[in-house]
């Protein structure tokens, strides 16, 4: 019993100390002063980034009380982003950036605030520097692939012609994307981004999309050669299928070392499910809703999009849940509107969504652990993203 | 003074950007490469021409020939909608008499042809989902014909999600219209 006593002291304890120490950081953001000269929308995107990083306390331009300054500046001649890393009056380091063209701008700020970030050893924050692939629908049958920053201000046509739908990164480093084209059947294709080299995967009756892909390049797809869209696993070289279900089953995730979420209707309105690879059983993971569409993993962590009313159309609440399988503790994550198609950055600290508000939709960025959320207009509604 | 200042903060920079971690120019130097793509195709531009290969073989086609009256087929074809329900694929009683009138016109034509049935959704959902959704749908109606009797080897199915809407406004009477299968006719 005292062991019991003391084991539930202890627990409050560390919850206590763990909660003291986050207000303590929080409290504590490090002040630096940001002087920059150059173009207007640079100076834009330089603020967003300090914003949505939100580790600093950053005075702009106002350096009297501040030790750390960073010297920004933007040549319009050479295309050169310099960033003069300033203590006491002294220059402590100066690193430049360049690039062919001006409209590439915004990778520039990106990886130079992702580096003042790293400089001052803060949390990883690589959503920075993460490129963003999408397709956006520009008439009946027709989508093109984009390249973009994580802000969609740089935007570079990648795959046009028909219908190219759902970009997937297919490796770490960004070079290259999976991406599904419609042609007389759904073709599967890898493609890279430098060279523009596209090289045929697989090709198969009714659907085939590249849901997920995990560090040991096993890729989770959804393919329907019967015209019942199953969850399959792509696994050196072989096929293995996962979900056998005559309705719907799609949107595979791997979660954890042994489990796969996906969505299905099999009880009758879409909900996630998760399957457990050691021991074959399905289980629901989330109670809540009236259905679950939009769903995304990172290592034990789940983030789901669930619908909290009852109307098929109109003024529907989707709110976003964060599920932990080795807690199993749940979070909610946002409490109005409509919160959609939810997306782990690469290193898991942060959610990626669309929100929709009356006729228009926003980009919202969660920082998990800063517990926050930063929204920008989004001018166009995208078919599908991945970061 | 000037210029002792300037040498001196000179050789200060030196040394600081000496020991200091080197700047990371990945993404500069990825768009070097893009910009390195584009010169390499233009000099694929620069090359020179030979004729000397470009003898054309002429061959007749054998393909079908879309007569007039497999034009009013596919007119026929395209002027039936099936509609659904949100978030449902099976087939509402009201589009059962549909359903019937297609098969009846595929039954009475019987030359070489087939027919495309195109899957569609309404905008709610993720893609992927609708995708399946369409997909889904496009198989009720193909079920349904081969139980009125429609030979399966003349009905394939392909699913647009919601990438091919006829109504883009953002009301409950237009995704209404988007929740359907199309039929076209492929000679």
């Amino acid at each position: 019993m005292k062991k019991i006593l003391l084991m539930f002291f202890l627990s409050i304890y560390v919850l206590l100390a763990k909660e003291i120490v986050i207000t303590k950081y929080i409290e504590n953001k490090p002040v630096i002063c940001v002087n920059f000269t150059g173009p207007e929308e640079i100076n834009k995107i330089l603020h967003m980034d300090f914003t949505v990083l939100d580790h600093f306390k950053v005075n702009y331009g106002d350096c009297n009380n501040t030790t750390t300054k960073i010297d920004i500046n933007y040549d319009n001649n050479s295309h050169i982003l310099k960033v003069n890393y300033v203590k006491n009056n002294q220059t402590q380091l100066i690193k430049l950036y360049k690039s062919r063209s001006y409209a590439y701008f915004p990778f520039l700020v990106h990886r130079a605030v992702y580096d003042i970030n790293e400089y001052f050893n803060m949390p990883s924050a690589k959503f920075l520097i993460r490129k963003v692939v999408y397709s956006l629908l520009i008439a009946p049958k027709e989508s093109n692939i984009y390249f973009a920053d994580y802000t969609l201000s740089y935007k570079k046509l990648l795959v046009s012609g028909g219908l190219n739908i759902f970009p997937k990164w297919a490796d770490k480093n960004q070079k290259e994307i999976f991406f599904t084209k419609m042609e007389k059947l759904p073709v599967l294709y890898m493609y890279n981004i430098y060279t523009g080299k596209m090289k045929k995967i697989l090709s198969t009756q009714g659907m085939l999309i590249v849901s997920d892909i995990n560090k040991n390049g096993n890729i989770l797809l959804t393919l329907a050669p019967n015209g019942s869209p199953d969850i399959y696993l792509l696994k050196n070289r072989q096929l293995i299928k996962i979900t056998n279900y005559q309705g719907i089953d799609v949107n595979g995730k791997f979660w954890g070392k042994d489990k796969i979420a996906f969505v299905s209707d099999r009880y009758g309105t879409p909900y996630v499910f998760v399957k457990n690879l050691k021991t074959g059983i399905v289980t629901r993971v989330l109670y809540h809703g009236k259905n679950q569409v939009g769903m995304d993993t990172f290592k034990n962590q789940m983030v789901i999009s669930s619908r909290e009313t009852d109307n098929a159309f109109g003024n529907n609440t989707f709110n976003l849940f964060l599920v932990n399988q080795n807690d199993n503790s749940l979070k909610r994550l946002t409490f109005t509107g409509q919160n959609m198609f939810p997306n782990f950055s690469v290193d898991g600290n942060s959610i990626m969504f669309i929100k929709r508000e009356n006729f228009f939709s926003k980009i919202g960025i969660i920082r998990l652990n800063e517990n926050k959320v930063f929204y920008y207009k989004l001018p166009k509604i995208l078919q599908s993203f991945d970061w | 003074m000037n210029k002792k200042f300037l040498l001196t903060a000179i050789g200060a920079l030196l040394i600081v950007t000496g020991c200091s971690k080197q700047p990371n120019l990945e993404n500069a130097q990825n768009e070097q490469n893009a910009t390195a793509q584009t010169e390499q195709t233009q000099n694929l531009e620069n090359g020179s021409v030979n004729t000397q290969n470009a003898n054309v073989e002429t061959q007749t086609l054998q393909g079908t020939t879309v007569t007039a009256a497999n034009k009013d087929f596919a007119k026929k074809l395209s002027s039936i909608v099936v509609y659904f329900d949100f978030d449902k694929y099976n087939i509402r009683k009201d589009q059962w008499p549909k359903v019937e009138k297609l098969a009846e016109t595929i039954k009475s034509n019987p030359s070489n042809y087939t027919v495309r049935i195109e899957g569609n959704c309404d905008e709610w959902g993720t893609e992927e989902y609708n995708y399946a959704l369409g997909l889904k749908r496009a198989n009720s109606v193909k079920k349904a014909l081969i139980q009125l009797g429609v030979d399966p080897k003349k009905l394939t199915v392909i699913s647009y999600g919601e990438l091919n809407p006829v109504c883009t406004a953002h009301a409950k009477w237009c995704w209404r219209k988007n929740r359907r299968d199309n039929f076209t006719y492929l000679p």
